[in-house]
């Protein structure tokens, strides 16, 4: 029952917070430099007889209404599931978007099932060797993890595995329901690219954790107990050391949600980094717009829920 | 009981050398390299020979030699120098940023660690869901939105950034309100700013050190992979970053220009980040490590 309540008041919290997104994203749009009926239009602005048009576009689109009704209007399309329409080819928003889910959503569930894995083990071994070659080893690689731009490793790896030794392709998505051969070939770089860093981040993480969990008193109590050291580290130690690891990659999502989109567009896998790329380059605000606001609701619906199923699994977590 | 005296027999020089043994090679090389970092900022042309905006059509993405250690670019320029001429406004885009989100969450920090409910409720608020915001998207739409000149990116990077310092800056006045010295302090009738400002502030400056290098070194990546997406600074200033952005389309021919910038980016932000974990564990005796 306290679950539920708890779920009720981080709903609230939830609201709030998208409520100030969606006021930050109708701002920057609002803000951008130019008239939007004359973006809208597009070339065709320039030319003497549009001032009607761009008069009635105006009205349409409620330009002529002070910002509060703006707003208004803004959300409930937003909230009817209209974020409006591309001003270069005129397609719809969430079209747009949804079309550039798939890559995206691949290379993050790659990058997290190598990662995760990685990052407990190596995490767990640095933690259990303090101070020595393996911590050392283990910190030295997980800053430079951290340190390395995500874009620059993609550019690296492509240089050496698709222009010098030319075993890999440098880009490129295909389905995996149509060539999982060949979306498994085209997936090795980008995944790869991603997981250096997430798994940095992760490692890090169960470090600190697991070199908390290896001093409490109940793992001298199951060394005593003369328990073997695999199953007092692995079994013992990890339960405790990985749970809050749910919190961490809900927290880290955004961030890993922001490697993806640029490591993508990188490899041009057509997801939303690419989207961005292009729409950025295109002045197409609209869809800039669009393709961050859905990420981020998406990015914040899915720290909910991360937050949610770690109350679950550790029922001590009542603040 | 005294206290032991410095030692201070041997040569001045001696003495020199010993005082710089005990700051030891970590930290030693860390200045160094910042020192080296600084003088590069203020001083390119020390460092270089050439002009970063040079264009000679005789020398377009030549191969690292020795005239040119990095190659040259697609105009010619030689590329070490470009990453040389950018360290300036590399530094001042992390350093300004990260002075940013001082500015905004120091003080708003100082005021919800110590407020009621009410004030501290609506702060905190706005921090966290500023923190939830996917940091690299968010600053695309803000960059997109607000123009690609050094003063936005600095701004912007800066208030994502001040959750951070508001969160840490709250909790240390949570905690330092409860001591016994603040609460001497407030019972000898010092004013609260007073109590805030010259001895709650002064207290967190180790938490705070450590934050700062860690987020010069994040702006840093978040500049580079901004101005991948063609959300840099606008030409004719240039940064590591956009430096990386036109190395991109060469890769193929010309892969040392893009590995260079590339590989200055890494340096500096591992260097900050190492920065970060030595000033952790110098202000904090119980995360020192040769301890058990």
């Amino acid at each position: 029952m306290k679950i539920m309540r708890r779920a009720g008041i981080e709903a609230a919290k939830l609201a709030v917070v998208l409520w100030f997104v969606s006021v930050f994203a109708f701002l920057a749009l609002r803000l951008t430099p130019g008239d939007p009926a004359v973006l809208l239009l597009g070339p065709q602005a320039g030319r003497p007889d549009a001032a009607e048009t761009l008069a009635r576009l105006r009205t349409e689109m409620g330009l002529d209404q002070p910002w509060p009704v703006q707003y208004g209007i803004w959300l409930g399309d937003i909230l009817r599931g209209d974020f409006g329409v591309s001003s270069r080819s005129g397609v719809a928003v969430v079209e747009l978007v949804a079309g550039a889910v798939p890559p995206t959503l691949f290379l993050i569930l790659g990058a997290v099932l190598i990662a995760v894995p990685l990052s407990i083990i190596f995490g767990m071994a640095a933690a259990y060797f303090r101070n020595g070659i393996v911590d050392r080893a283990v910190r030295l690689v997980t800053t430079l993890a951290i340190a390395i731009p995500a874009v620059w490793l993609g550019l690296f790896l492509i240089i050496i595995f698709s222009v010098t030794l030319d075993i890999l392709p440098s880009g490129g998505f295909t389905s995996p329901f149509d060539d999982f051969g060949e979306f498994f070939i085209q997936m090795i770089l980008p995944v790869t690219t991603l997981a250096i860093f997430l798994g940095g981040v992760l490692t890090r993480f169960v470090y600190a954790e697991a070199s908390d969990v290896l001093r409490q008193d109940y793992m001298r109590t199951a060394l005593a107990m003369g328990i073997s050291t695999p199953r007092r580290v692995f079994v013992y130690a990890m339960r405790n050391a990985v749970t809050p690891m749910i919190t961490i990659v809900g927290v880290q999502i955004g961030a890993l949600v922001g490697g993806a989109v640029l490591v993508e567009a990188v490899f041009g896998l057509g997801g939303i980094g690419q989207l961005l790329l292009s729409s950025v380059l295109n002045r197409d605000y609209q869809v800039v717009q669009g393709a961050v606001l859905l990420t981020t609701i998406v990015v914040l619906l899915v720290g909910y829920l991360a937050d949610l199923a770690y109350r679950l699994v550790d029922p001590r977590i009542t603040e | 009981m005294t206290l032991t005296e410095p030692r201070t027999s041997g040569t001045p020089l001696s003495r020199t050398f010993a005082a710089i043994a005990a700051v030891g090679p970590a930290r030693l090389s860390l200045i160094v390299i910042g020192v080296i970092a600084l003088f590069m900022a203020v001083w390119p042309s020390l460092f270089s020979p050439y002009s970063p905006s040079a264009i000679d059509a005789s020398s377009i993405l030549l191969s690292p030699s020795f005239a040119h250690p990095l190659g040259t670019d697609e105009a010619g320029a030689d590329v070490w120098a470009r990453l040389v001429y950018s360290t300036q406004l590399e530094l001042v885009i992390a350093a300004g940023s990260v002075l940013v989100a001082l500015v905004i969450g120091l003080p708003t920090g100082l005021i919800a660690g110590n407020a009621g409910r009410f004030v501290d409720g609506a702060f905190t608020s706005v921090a966290s869901a500023t923190l939830a915001f996917p940091l690299v998207l968010f600053a695309i739409l803000m960059v997109a939105s607000f123009g690609t000149t050094s003063l936005s990116l600095t701004v912007i990077i800066g208030f994502l950034f001040f959750p951070r310092v508001f969160l840490l800056m709250r909790a240390q006045t949570r905690s330092l309100k409860e001591r016994e010295f603040v609460t001497a302090l407030r019972v000898g009738g010092v004013r609260p700013t007073q109590i805030l400002g010259l001895h709650v502030l002064p207290n967190s400056a180790g938490p705070l050190l450590t934050l700062i290098p860690t987020l010069m070194a994040e702006a840093i990546l978040i500049e580079a992979g901004l101005s991948y997406l063609g959300l840099g600074v606008d030409l004719p200033a240039s940064t590591w970053g956009t430096i990386l952005e036109a190395s991109k389309n060469y890769y193929v021919t010309s892969p040392w220009y893009a590995i260079s910038a590339g590989l200055v980016i890494t340096f500096v932000a591992a260097v900050l980040m190492f920065a970060g974990e030595l000033i952790a564990e110098s202000a904090n005796p119980m995360r020192r490590r040769r301890r058990s």
